[in-house]
């Protein structure tokens, strides 16, 4: 093996060296860039939360631009866990109906097919959802007896569309993980394939299941565009599903674009910005640390 | 990406087209403004082919900040500079010098199915202010039903980082007011859809936005006052309770060609200008005095 390297020319060495330099480099840039979006982000928000922190956890009124300003966050925060917690009621019982519909029921033929729909409806850009929100979703509200069509419940009905397919897909993943002699178990002890899929592969997928609801609730917090045009962006708590919101996504969108470059509102948008970064961090952390519990079990 | 469009095209037609030394203006700010001095550059550059006005939007606050930095010759507001910008400017030497180039009116829109004939500007504060008690058309003896056997009133209003905004609140919740839970829209426009499809609901935006659902209300300022319509004339008579004046700041008295330009822009073709974009000139508006 040592004579082997001493007969190969040195530049050949150099270049394998580099080489493995620079693989190693793109195995560690995502960590890189994660570091450094948290660094700008930080930069110009860290400040801000430190001197602003009580004020923005105690307040419900979100006026930046007033004289003195108000920058609650809590009618935000409640916008977001409002569109987000109605947008999992509708697509959490859809998206694992879905997912057990393909791994168990479906023919392998069907099965293709929906898959390539499914997937083909994650490729909707996020503002032609919005459009759809704003097109379809808001004359139906109104039809049903909503004041105004743009409200949490549109905004949640959109995000339920466009987490859909994380749902079926990653669950759809975790239920067919589950191994067939699981199956076959079951179905000799005489149970019916409901019971087999109630009772049996949903507990032993559960994990699976719920990483692909994380996953879910990650990608409905950290939505913009969609809600941006579907909420109606009303800042207050929400007491009904009828009710206008407005998220913290939403408001960094609309503001970010007309405040003072390095002023206390364009400061304020790049906190709530950290705030956004962190709860995402945390939701996708949790499902992380899931996926690890079902390796090892 | 209107804005840099333009300013790229006020740049590549002045390349073609002048010869020897160019002067170069900056102009920024409001976007409410924005599409004025863009068509004012193109004229002015018609006629002095040497000068170029780059004119970029962002919103008076920037166009201010911009000032302060000594990075516009000229900033474009939709709003009177505020007493915190004056101290800023105050500690970089800079001394803001304030220049009326229009009138905007603004306008209070509500649905053609609303019976509402006139609003005054205490109804307003009750309507929008966070202290505020009128929560139903009933609340101001209108009767209506939006549906659903409830009349409660849909609040629209702007972001904001709006001048509109900014104008409604000083004029009608009062400088430290607060608005109430209002549903934010990004422009006058979406107001008018929003009204359009929801009887119940009233807003504000820039005049001459109405249009098939959508309806302006006649305005007064006191109640019982003779209310006046969101029109030119009304506006050039001063009877419109709802116009606000459109600045230009400078830096001290303007010097040299920004001085020659803002002549111009004063002047009747700059005016004409004003007219032709759906805003009120300052000429006219002053001799109608």
């Amino acid at each position: 093996m040592s004579i082997h390297r001493r007969t190969r020319p040195a530049a050949s060495v150099y270049a394998e060296k580099a080489i493995e330099v620079v693989i190693h480099l793109c195995g560690y840039s995502a960590i890189l860039f994660i570091i450094a979006i948290f660094g700008f982000i930080g930069r110009e928000g860290i400040g801000f939360l430190s001197t602003h922190i009580v004020g923005m956890f105690t307040q419900t009124s979100w006026n930046p631009t007033h004289d003195p300003a108000d920058f609650g966050i809590l009618a935000l925060l409640a916008g977001t866990f409002w569109c987000v917690g109605l947008s999992l009621l509708i697509s959490v019982p859809i998206g694992l109906g879905s997912a057990v519909y393909l791994s168990e029921f479906a023919p392998e033929r069907t099965r293709e097919i929906l898959k390539i729909v499914v997937e083909l409806l994650a490729a909707i850009p996020s503002v032609v959802w919005g459009f759809i929100g704003v097109m379809i979703v808001n004359p139906m509200l109104q039809a049903l007896g909503a004041q105004v069509g743009l409200n949490g419940l549109n905004g949640a009905i959109v995000l339920a569309l466009m987490t859909l397919p994380l749902l079926v897909s990653l669950g759809e993943d975790a239920l067919r993980a589950v191994p067939d002699s699981y199956r076959q178990a079951a179905t000799a002890m005489g149970a019916t394939r409901w019971e087999m899929v109630w009772r049996v592969l949903m507990p032993a997928a559960r994990r699976g299941l719920l990483v692909a609801v994380l996953l879910g609730v990650g990608r409905a917090v950290g939505e913009t565009m969609a809600v941006l045009m579907a909420t109606g962006n009303s800042v207050r708590i929400p007491t009904s599903v009828y009710d206008p919101v407005r998220t913290l996504t939403a408001t960094i969108a609309a503001e970010l674009g007309e405040a003072v470059r390095g002023g206390e509102h364009y400061q304020a948008l790049f906190g709530l910005g950290v705030i956004l970064f962190i709860i995402t961090f945390f939701v996708n952390l949790i499902a992380e640390w899931t996926l690890r519990g079902n390796r090892s079990t | 990406m209107n804005r840099i469009l333009f300013s790229c095209i006020l740049f590549l037609s002045a390349c073609g087209s002048s010869h020897g030394d160019r002067t170069l203006l900056q102009s920024k700010g409001s976007d409410t403004i924005v599409m004025l001095m863009v068509r004012m550059s193109e004229s002015y550059n018609r006629e002095r082919p040497d000068i170029v006005i780059a004119v970029n939007g962002g919103g008076s606050g920037t166009g201010i900040k911009s000032l302060i930095d000594g990075t516009t010759d000229i900033a474009n507001a939709s709003r009177a500079i505020k007493p915190r910008e004056q101290k800023m400017a105050a500690d970089n030497h800079v001394v803001p010098n304030e220049i009326v180039i229009a009138y905007d009116g603004l306008a209070v829109y509500v649905h053609k199915d609303n019976p509402v004939p006139t609003l005054d500007f205490d109804q307003l504060k009750c309507i929008y202010s966070e202290d505020g008690t009128c929560n139903h058309w009933s609340d101001l003896g209108i009767k209506m039903d939006c549906g659903g056997g409830t009349d409660e009133i849909i609040k629209l209003g702007r972001q904001n980082n709006s001048g509109t905004y900014e104008h409604f609140r000083e004029e009608v919740v009062g400088k430290k007011g607060k608005f109430t839970n209002t549903l934010d829209q990004s422009g006058t426009q979406q107001v008018i859809d929003v009204i359009a499809t929801s009887k119940c609901a009233i807003g504000y935006g820039g005049m001459g936005f109405a249009h098939g659902n959508a309806r302006y209300v006649c305005l007064s300022k006191k109640p019982g006052e003779a209310c006046s319509e969101p029109t030119t004339q009304a506006v050039l008579d001063k009877k419109y309770p709802f116009s606000r004046p459109l600045y230009l700041y400078t830096n001290g008295e303007p010097q040299g060609e920004t001085k020659k330009f803002l002549e111009w822009a004063l002047g009747e073709e700059g005016q004409k200008i004003v007219l032709e974009s759906g805003f009120v000139p300052v000429h006219l508006s002053t001799e109608g005095k």
